[in-house]
C-alpha cells in the first residue's frame, strides 16, 4: 500500500514499539507463508495497522515468539505468530499490491508493473484459493472499477474521488473483523482511514502526477495550472489541511468507539501523533519535502520509500 | 413564480413517492418544508441514504436545503463539500444561527483534535526547537565569555 500509517516513535513506549515491530515482522512472515519470500517485498505499514486494529478487537491476545530473520540474523526478534488477523491483512496487502502493479502497468510503468506482478503472482494465486481471503477480491473490485471511472472522467471533487478508495477500505475492515464482536464504528474507521490515505497520497504525488500527466484530483480541480503543481499546492493548502485534519478528528473519535481489548496506547499513538505528523509534513506551510525535483524534472520518490522500522 | 415553485414541489413529491413506494401526507401549502422536515427526521435516525435521496429529489434548493445537504455530506465524511454547502447556506441566510453553528462546529472539530494532539505532547516540534535554540545560544554566549541563562 502506501506506508503513511506509522507510529510516531519518540512518543512510543518501548513495549509498544516492540509490539509494532512484532506485528510488522509477523505480517512479513505471513506474506512469505502465503506466496513465498518474494512477496515479503510488499510488506507495508498500512496493512500492519489494519492487522493491529483487527487483532486488538479479538478476544484472544496475540502470541509473540522470538524469530531469527535472515535479514536480521544477529538477534532473534519477537514476532506475532499464528494470528488470523495478520493472515487477513497479508491477503489484503497482496491484493492491493497486485492492483497497484496493474495500475503501474496501465500508466506505462512497464518495469514496475511487471516486477510487481512477477513478485506476487504466487501469492495472488494462493489468496484466490483461500476460502476467506478470496472474498476480499470480490469486495474490492467494485470500488476499484469506480475509482478507474472517476479517473477517466477527470473528477475534480476530492471528496468524490476519495470515496471509492474509502469505501474499499471500509469493506476490508468490516470483512476482517474477528468473529463474535460487533463493532458498529469499524466501517467508519475504515472509510475515514481510506479517505485520509487517498487524500494524503494525492497531495504527496502532486508534482509526480503533473510531470507525468497522470490523474490527480487536485490538478483536475485546477486544469489551467496543470504545469504548475507548486501553485496548485499553495491554492489547495488550506482546504487540504482542513479536510485531512477533519478526517483525522473523526477517525480518532470513531476509533475511540471501537471495543478494543488491548493495544489502545499504540493505536492512539498512530492516530494522534503518527498521522498528525504526516499531515503536518505534507499540508503545513513550507514543510513539504517532496517538491525537490531532480535535474531530469522527475520528482523524487524517496518520500514514499518505506524504511524498515528497525532503529 | 409561485406556480412554478408549486410545480417543482409537486414533482419532487411525486419522485419521492415513486422512489419509496409509500405516500406521506404533505402539510397544506408547505410541501417543501415538509420534505425538508422528513430529511431532518431521517438524519436524526441516522438514515443517511434516505436523507440524501429525499434531498436530491427536492428541486428548490434554498438555504436550509444546503444546510441539510452539508449535514449529510459531513456524516458521510465528505468534509470539503460539506463546508461549501454550509458556507452557501450562511450566504443565503446570514442571520441564521443554526447554519453559522454548523460551520463553527465543523471547523471546531479539527481544532479540538489538534489541541488533543498537543495535549498528548505529539506536536512537540516547536517546543523542542525553542529549547534547542535556547541551549545552543547559552553555549555560544558562554564560549564568548557571557551568559544567556544564568542558572545553567
Amino acid at each position: 500500500m502506501f506506508g503513511y500509517i506509522k507510529p510516531f516513535q519518540p512518543e512510543l513506549k518501548f513495549r509498544e514499539y516492540h509490539l509494532f515491530r512484532a506485528y510488522y515482522c509477523g505480517l512479513c512472515l505471513a506474506l512469505a507463508r502465503l506466496g513465498g519470500h518474494l512477496c515479503r517485498a510488499t510488506v507495508s505499514y498500512d496493512s500492519t495497522f489494519l492487522a493491529i486494529v483487527l487483532a486488538s478487537l479479538a478476544p484472544d491476545p496475540e502470541q509473540l515468539s522470538p524469530y531469527r530473520c535472515p535479514l536480521h540474523p544477529l538477534k532473534p526478534r519477537p514476532v506475532v505468530i499464528t494470528c488470523p488477523e495478520l493472515e487477513y491483512a497479508a491477503g489484503v496487502n497482496l491484493l492491493l499490491a497486485h492492483h497497484s502493479a496493474l495500475d503501474a502497468w496501465q500508466d506505462g510503468e512497464r518495469i514496475k508493473g511487471l516486477a510487481g506482478r512477477f513478485l506476487i503472482s504466487r501469492g495472488i494465486a494462493s489468496v484466490r484459493r483461500h476460502p476467506r481471503l478470496s472474498q476480499i477480491e470480490a469486495a474490492i473490485t467494485g470500488p476499484l472499477a469506480e475509482l478507474a471511472r472517476l479517473e477517466l472522467e477527470q473528477c475534480s471533487s476530492l471528496d468524490r474521488a476519495a470515496d471509492p478508495f474509502a469505501r474499499l477500505l471500509a469493506a476490508i475492515t468490516l470483512a476482517g473483523l474477528p468473529d463474535p464482536r460487533p463493532a458498529p464504528s469499524a466501517e467508519r474507521v475504515g472509510y475515514l482511514l481510506g479517505k485520509w490515505i487517498y487524500t494524503i497520497d494525492a497531495l504527496a504525488d502532486l508534482e509526480r502526477d503533473a510531470w507525468r500527466g497522470s490523474y490527480n484530483p487536485l490538478l483536475a480541480a485546477h486544469p489551467q495550472l496543470r504545469q504548475e503543481p507548486g501553485r496548485v499546492r499553495e491554492k489547495m493548502r488550506e482546504e487540504m489541511r482542513f479536510v485531512l485534519m477533519q478526517t483525522l478528528a473523526d477517525l480518532a473519535r470513531a476509533t475511540e468507539d471501537l471495543p478494543l481489548v488491548r493495544n489502545r496506547g499504540l493505536i492512539s499513538n498512530i492516530l494522534y501523533e503518527g498521522l498528525h505528523q504526516v499531515t503536518q509534513r505534507y499540508a503545513s506551510t513550507g514543510g513539504h519535502a517532496c517538491e525537490s525535483v531532480r535535474s531530469s524534472g522527475c520528482p523524487r520518490r524517496s518520500q514514499r520509500r518505506e524504511d524498515p522500522p528497525g532503529l | 413564480m409561485a406556480e412554478k415553485r408549486l410545480r417543482e414541489v409537486n414533482e419532487a413529491y411525486e419522485m419521492l413517492v415513486g422512489k419509496n413506494g409509500r405516500i406521506w401526507e404533505a402539510q397544506s401549502g408547505c410541501e417543501r418544508e415538509s420534505g425538508l422536515a422528513r430529511v431532518r427526521e431521517a438524519l436524526q435516525r441516522g438514515d443517511l441514504w434516505s436523507a440524501e435521496s429525499l434531498l436530491d429529489a427536492i428541486e428548490f434548493r434554498g438555504a436550509e436545503w444546503h444546510f441539510l445537504k452539508g449535514l449529510c455530506l459531513r456524516m458521510k465524511g465528505w468534509y470539503g463539500e460539506a463546508r461549501q454547502h454550509f458556507a452557501h447556506a450562511v450566504r443565503l441566510e446570514p442571520g441564521n444561527r443554526e447554519y453559522r453553528q454548523a460551520i463553527e462546529d465543523i471547523e471546531g472539530t479539527a481544532a479540538a483534535y489538534q489541541e488533543r494532539v498537543y495535549a498528548r505532547g505529539g506536536g512537540v516540534d516547536d517546543a523542542c526547537r525553542i529549547c534547542q535554540c535556547l541551549i545552543c545560544s547559552d553555549c555560544c554566549c558562554e564560549c564568548m565569555g557571557g551568559d544567556l541563562i544564568a542558572c545553567c
